[in-house]
């Protein structure tokens, strides 16, 4: 299947800083793709280019399968770091002026900003200046306008950035219905507990290079640490039988959870099982890196050689 | 992407001819028209209402009785009475004659004095004359003086006035449309760059599609301003005395419409790389004396338009842009090669401008800084 953003061999220099380095990156039709790293990894840099607003160096882009970007905008919604509305428009005319600019007509525009106000509960604003919204409002008519087209790529750029938790379950309600109707994200942020909710594949920047790229499920196996989390069903159960169990080297407390960590040899998921069994528990899983300590791993390991 | 560019233009003719600011700018020639209109409808009421006291049908009081006729003689529209026929408050003016035979002339207002003294002597004379057996009409005629008057060949100045007038008309109205509509691009991109609003734009449109959009929408802006403008002052000048042929207009519209593009491409390129009022301000000021030097120019060419000089800056660049439309309203208009000659170098310029715009445009969008020196401009022009 072809990709529906390609990279291959892309750097980009401002000046005397190198934003990009010789990346490739392939996003698949469907994918929800999260790009991390700490400001100034090139994150923006990449999105932008994506858009064309941005030209490389060096290398080459593709977006739904054509180099020339500029002729596919109108499949492409983006919403921005940098985010903007024009203070004295009135909240429908600007979000059918976006509309119009993606191909609608004036008509299926209106039809769909009434729509759009109504799904993101701003249907009493359609008639009051952009400049007099709250943040979370004027930050949903900026979702708006990167959605109302439908379009089969949607670029956000940290798009949970300074929301409370509500409006940020809200929009990510909103993506995620965008997916399953086939449109393929590529979101960045560098929240990275967020991106592991959210994505299913997971591209980490450092310095304009690209650290890690794979699926969520491909990393979360590579990361298994030989540590169980196991929280017993009541408060004052004995974890005696778990420490006796011949896999464990150590059980430690912390908070109402045990934290267990196994002999070198041992095989996690047995002594998940003969653990559940030795003691009545509410939750035993085996511990994870977090993407965070992954990340912090790979960029010491590079760093270091 | 005509359809966008068009989207473009739409919104800013919306947002920009629907403000509040704008149309106090679009009434203000309308108004001054309609002041001057109801003024050359009021003006002879008001002269009347603001006129002479002594009016034709005004009362005076003539003694002795004798002197009556020959007064009424001179005074045909005057309601004339003899003496204590009439109440001393209504009276305006009184003619006695005293015991030494002399003729006094009492007025109410001293404005007066002059026209009643004339008809009153002419009559006494008249009535002097007649009965010292002259006949008045004989002696008048063989005293009449000889009236020597001056007359001159004023037709050829009067031509050069008009001119001059209509050049320096056309010279501000070229002027205010190319700063208002400067002002208008300059603050329209300075305000899509401050509201980051432009990179939700870019991800839609192209930045040459949103450049060239912006521009068609603020030139309709501009040429709605110029009309607004152009249209009364145009009703006006027959009123006047003046008057410029049709094909005039046109090839002064045409003109505007060039150097408005190529105008604005510049403030709109100049603009996208600056981030506040502040540099804004301070750019409009640096433009300023080029803009002032502009309107020199015109008067200079529409008060000597026949000289060497002004033919050149009406036919070279950069000045042909703004002085071959003053030209064409002079009293001497050019011949039709030089105004294809100036038509072609003004394209030619705004050709350029544009060009140069754009490149400036797509390069400042997106920058955040300050604005680069002429050196890294030039740099960044050409690795883009």
């Amino acid at each position: 299947m072809e990709s529906v953003v390609e990279l291959r061999g892309v750097s980009k220099r401002f000046g005397s800083t190198r934003a990009l380095r010789g990346l490739d990156l392939d996003v698949r039709p469907g994918a929800i793709v999260g790009l991390l790293g700490p400001n100034g990894s090139g994150k923006t840099t990449l999105m932008r280019m994506l858009l064309a607003l941005l030209l490389p160096d060096e290398g080459e882009v593709r977006v739904l399968g054509r180099s020339r970007v500029d002729e596919v905008k109108h499949r492409v919604g983006y919403l921005p770091e940098d985010r903007g509305l024009y203070k004295d428009m009135k909240v429908g005319p600007f979000l059918i002026f976006m509309g119009m600019l993606r191909g609608l007509s004036r008509g299926e525009a209106t039809r769909r900003t009434t729509r759009w106000l109504e799904r993101m509960e701003l249907a009493d604003k359609v008639r009051e200046a952009c400049g007099g919204l709250s943040r979370g409002q004027q930050q949903r008519i900026q979702t708006i306008a990167a959605l109302i087209h439908e379009p089969d790529l949607l670029i956000l750029d940290e798009p949970y950035s300074g929301l409370d938790p509500m409006l940020r379950r809200m929009l990510a309600d909103v993506f995620l219905e965008q997916h399953r109707r086939g449109c393929t994200l590529v979101l960045s942020t560098h929240l990275m507990h967020f991106a592991e909710e959210v994505c299913d594949h997971v591209v980490m920047l450092h310095r304009g290079e690209k650290v890690v790229d794979g699926t969520l499920h491909e990393l979360r196996a590579r990361e298994v640490t030989g540590t169980l989390i196991c929280e017993p069903a009541s408060h004052g159960a004995d974890p005696a039988p778990i420490e006796a169990l011949p896999a464990v080297e150590e059980l430690r407390r912390d908070g109402f959870r045990w934290r267990v960590r196994l002999r070198a040899d041992a095989d996690p998921s047995e002594v998940l099982a003969q653990a559940a069994r030795a003691v009545p528990l509410v939750r035993a899983e085996v511990e994870r890196a977090s993407l965070e300590d992954l990340f912090v791993r790979v960029v010491r390991e590079r760093e270091a050689s | 992407m005509i359809r966008r560019i068009l989207v473009v233009a739409e919104r800013e003719v919306r947002e920009t001819v629907l403000r509040r600011a704008f149309l106090m700018v679009l009434l203000t020639p309308l108004g001054m028209l309609v002041m001057v209109l109801a003024l050359a409808v009021a003006l002879p009421a008001l002269v009347t209402w603001l006129g002479p006291s002594v009016e034709p049908a005004s009362v005076l009081e003539v003694c002795p009785p004798s002197l009556v006729e020959p007064v009424r003689a001179g005074l045909p529209e005057w309601r004339i009475e003899t003496c204590g026929a009439v109440e001393r408050s209504t009276l305006d003016a009184r003619v006695t004659l005293d015991d030494d035979g002399r003729v006094h002339v009492q007025v109410r207002h001293r404005d007066d004095t002059v026209a009643l003294v004339r008809a009153v002597d002419h009559a006494v004379l008249a009535e002097q004359l007649h009965e010292a057996g002259v006949d008045p009409t004989a002696l008048e005629q063989a005293s009449r003086e000889v009236v020597a008057e001056g007359w001159r060949e004023d037709r050829a100045e009067l031509a050069e006035l008009r001119g001059a007038i209509l050049g320096t008309g056309v010279s501000v109205l070229l002027f205010l449309a190319l700063l208002i509509a400067g002002q208008q691009v300059l603050m329209a991109t300075l305000e899509e760059k401050g509201n980051r609003v432009i990179e939700i734009l870019l991800g839609a449109v192209g930045p040459g599609e949103l450049f060239v959009g912006k521009l068609a929408g603020q030139l309709v802006v501009a040429l709605v301003f110029a009309a607004s403008w152009g249209i009364p002052a145009l009703l006006l000048v027959p009123l006047v005395g003046l008057w410029i042929g049709p094909v005039t207009v046109l090839e002064i519209a045409l003109f505007l419409i060039v150097d408005l593009v190529g105008w604005m491409a510049l403030t709109a390129g100049v603009g996208s790389l600056l981030s506040d009022l502040g540099e804004a301000r301070q750019a409009v000021g640096r433009a300023m004396p080029l803009m002032l030097a502009l309107v020199f120019v015109g008067w200079g060419v529409a008060s000597f338009p026949e000289l060497p000089m002004s033919r050149a800056l009406g036919v070279l660049p950069p000045t042909c842009a703004f002085a071959m439309p003053v030209l064409l309203v002079s009293n001497a208009p050019p011949p039709q090669w030089q105004v294809a000659l100036a038509m072609s170098s003004t394209l030619a310029m705004a050709a350029i401008t544009v060009w140069f715009g754009r490149a400036l445009f797509r390069l400042g969008l997106l920058l955040r800084s300050r604005p680069p020196d002429l050196r890294t401009l030039l740099r960044w022009l050409r690795s883009s």
